[in-house]
């Protein structure tokens, strides 16, 4: 039973679930190609980072250890997300498990081993590779290797059983969460603001080797001092490195040995618990207390609509994680990396660019920002998609098609705004960008964001399937083709005209593109979405 | 002769090339309960979803209380309360805030929705407390019955169900065939597609049998009492006949 339920498990979850041969084909290859592509670059860059650090003696070992360790609580929060995903997301599916002849382990066994699959997979590309690098540069002998691609499937195990552990009172936390908006929209903005920091931090330490400026700054004796006492209580991760370096090989295979098995009996014996409970109903006596205050509320038709766009997009933490990063995440993203870009092309090893080519901070910048602002507003746009299930109360509510298409168009496009002009204003606070750059920007944001938001309509609404990665592509090509035209078009005329020409002829293709969308707008969407009614019921 | 509440006209509808339904000629009036019966498959829910103009029909034509699905079909949207075969709603939102949005969306007084609401509630013994709670969190059952409530909170004058006793417990079913009842006594329309042909043929005042998309035959069960426990029989005949041929 347990290779029955894998099999769904893997069809379900990879490229297999691809319709027709060659769309399942094009998935694992371009799966394989983007996987090679990231490790490659990861281990250069592992490589020149240990190249650097090799001055200073036993760092190594320790930043090894230190981005191993790291690269593991990353792999533990992507297992409790999978485990999560699999275990309290999908209900209909829990339910269907249950009333096939197969017991709770089957389910959790067939389950756990796909999920094993996948964190093989991101240990293999991650800390795998970083002992490569390390490996390479530290001389180490084949055995070290041997050892770590076993250490490799030890830690992806570990991820898992940790994963299985921390799933429930992860699950059950975002359960409370989620019924308190004000808390979790709190929760989440902290969490974001940490991981932008951290991100910052990141980035900045990125720029620093890439300017190759003296990094004797960044690593004083002190600060390598403790970093090597920080590596040696990185538990287990420093015993399974220890175990591969030959280390007191019998205390670490013990260590890690005893905390694997224990981890896993207990992830079992938890997860099935938990389940046992679901099918046992005993889960539905923790639903909360009801309210008992009922304020009526009634509204307009537009205020209804729009409170319903908010709904669908605030109601679940998923939501909320969205816009929280949409909103804040945005600024400060654009910003730092903006601010990096600029600073590695005005100074250190690549100053020489701009001499050549003068317009580079202003076609870079252009390009980031209206990258940007494809992919954030990609995933916060309303897509029809999501109201699948609900698509017969749009078709039977005495409302207009257009105005309720228009409401779940124009929702998003105003939060994606308030976000874009957030980021302007930054920019233009830190002179990242000039003013008339700034006046410039304000225009091309606010009619890509429309020009993003039409397009994804009329994409949803003639096409059946999933679109999103139709409109992510216009969302990525456009500001490539726009940028490269008001590039081109710049360097015709005289420096002093160049940022006029620049951005008038992107504003002009957007409009010109707009236009091609808004000619009869309401009838074409009204008569598309009459046409989009699915299969028969 | 009572005013015609729901009329379709040679109704025609395709999906692609496989043809669904074959001129459809109906006529429910006003103050009636319709039951419209069929196995599954055979163009009860196409029916319904061209009547609500969710669907574009390839011909003929469909009046709701005199006005044109086609042409005025927001005037005709409003005079229709609609419960799918499926509890369908706005999953993420609480009971209380679906049935305000449902309301928001009819324009409906706060006095009006209030009494109607409170009405309801006692009818479907749905407990006011549950309305704070998300709709996700609910069973199937409670999900139906919000719908069923949030289908009537504005007065419609045409009540239209599909299967609409799918999920219910038995207590709420029967309660269900009593509001349909009492529902149609006040001078309005009632259309329910079921294949359940027991509470059908117990309800109805007349009942259709669809088959193949096709309108196989009308029964008056009001005018012929006696017919009501051979409808049974017919049905499974006429779906038999099917199957050995």
């Amino acid at each position: 039973m347990i290779g029955e339920l894998l099999l769904k498990e893997i069809k379900t979850n990879s490229f297999l679930a691809k319709k027709g041969i060659i769309k399942k084909i094009i998935a694992l290859v371009s799966s394989l190609i983007l996987l090679a592509l990231f490790v490659s670059l990861e281990v250069i860059l592992y490589i020149n980072i240990f190249d650097k650090i090799n001055v200073y003696s036993g760092l190594n070992d320790a930043l090894f250890i230190i981005v191993s360790f790291v690269l593991f609580i990353f792999g533990v929060i992507s297992s409790v997300n999978l485990f999560y995903g699999d275990f309290f997301k999908n209900n209909k599916e829990k339910i269907i498990l249950g009333v096939t002849p197969s017991s709770t382990y089957d389910v959790i066994f067939a389950k756990s081993i796909n999920i094993y699959f996948k964190l093989l997979i991101f240990v293999f590309s991650t800390i795998f590779a970083l002992s490569v690098a390390y490996g390479v540069k530290s001389e180490k002998d084949f055995l070290f290797h041997v050892l770590m691609f076993f250490s490799s499937l030890g830690m992806a195990f570990l991820c898992e059983t940790l994963g299985m552990i921390l799933v429930l009172p992860f699950g059950e936390l975002r359960k409370l969460i989620s019924r308190f908006k004000i808390a979790s929209f709190i929760l989440m903005l902290v969490f974001l603001l940490m991981a932008a920091f951290l991100y910052g931090a990141i980035l900045n330490l990125f720029v620093n080797l890439i300017r190759n400026d003296d990094i004797g700054s960044l690593f004083t004796t002190e600060r390598v001092e403790t970093l090597r006492n920080i590596s040696s209580y990185l538990y287990p991760i420093n015993s399974f490195i220890e175990f591969s370096k030959l280390n007191m090989m019998n205390v670490n295979f013990v260590i890690i040995l005893t905390f694997v098995i224990f981890t896993f009996v207990l992830g079992i014996f938890l997860l099935n618990h938990y389940l046992t409970s679901f099918y046992q109903g005993k889960l539905d006596k923790n639903l909360r207390k009801a309210n008992s205050t009922f304020s009526i509320k009634l509204t307009s038709i537009n205020g209804a609509l729009i409170q319903k766009e908010l709904s669908l997009a605030l109601s679940n933490s998923d939501g909320i994680f969205s816009y929280i990063s949409l909103i804040i995440l945005q600024p400060f993203l654009v910003f730092s990396v903006i601010s990096a870009v600029n600073l590695i092309f005005s100074t250190g090893n690549l100053n020489y660019i701009p001499s050549l080519f003068p317009s580079i901070f202003l076609t870079v910048d252009t390009i980031l920002i209206m990258l940007f602002l494809a992919v954030i507003n990609t995933t916060t746009s309303m897509s029809l998609i999501k109201e699948q299930s609900t698509l017969i109360l749009m078709k039977t509510m005495p409302v207009s098609y257009f105005k309720q298409l228009l409401i779940k168009v124009l929702v998003p496009s105003l939060i994606s705004l308030f976000s874009y002009l957030v980021t302007l204003i930054i920019l233009v606070s830190f002179g990242e960008v000039t003013w008339i750059e700034f006046l410039f920007l304000i225009l091309v944001g606010t009619l890509s964001i429309a020009l993003l938001n039409i397009f994804s309509l009329f994409n949803d609404l003639k096409s059946k399937s999933a679109s999103s990665f139709v409109s992510l592509l216009i969302g990525f090509v456009f500001p490539l083709i726009s940028v490269a035209l008001g590039m081109g078009l710049s360097l015709l005329v005289d420096p002093e005209f160049e940022v006029y020409v620049f951005f008038g002829s992107i504003i002009f293709l957007e409009i010109a593109l707009l236009s091609f969308f808004l000619i009869n707008i309401k009838r074409r969407v009204t008569n598309l979405f009459m046409k989009y009614e699915g299969e028969a019921r | 002769m009572p005013h015609t509440a729901i009329k379709l006209t040679n109704l025609n509808k395709s999906y692609g090339k496989k043809q669904v339904l074959y001129d459809i000629n109906l006529e429910i009036y006003q103050g009636e309960l319709f039951g419209f019966i069929g196995k599954n498959g055979v163009g009860k829910s196409t029916t319904i979803d061209c009547i609500l103009g969710s669907k574009l029909f390839d011909s003929g034509e469909i009046l709701v209380n005199d006005l044109n699905i086609k042409e005025k079909p927001i005037k005709a949207k409003k005079m229709i309360g609609y419960v799918a075969s499926e509890p369908t709603c706005y999953e993420d939102m609480t009971g209380a805030k679906y049935l305000q949005f449902v309301a928001s969306i009819y324009e409906i007084s706060p006095q009006i929705f209030v009494k109607n609401l409170d009405y309801l509630l006692k009818k479907f013994e749905f407990k006011e407390e549950d309305l704070y709670r998300q709709i996700k969190e609910y069973s199937h059952g409670m999900k139906q019955k919000i719908c069923l409530i949030a289908s009537l909170i504005h007065n419609p004058k045409i009540w239209i169900l599909d299967e609409p006793t799918v999920g219910l417990d038995a207590m709420s079913a029967n309660e269900l065939s009593l509001l349909m009842k009492d529902y149609v006594k006040h001078g309005n329309t009632c259309f329910v597609a079921s294949h359940n042909i027991d509470l059908v043929s117990k309800l109805c005042d007349r009942v259709a049998i669809i088959k193949d998309g096709r309108i196989y035959q009308i029964f008056d069960l009001k005018h012929e009492p006696s017919l009501r426990n051979k409808i049974q029989n017919i049905f499974l005949r006429l779906y038999q006949e099917k199957e050995v041929k």
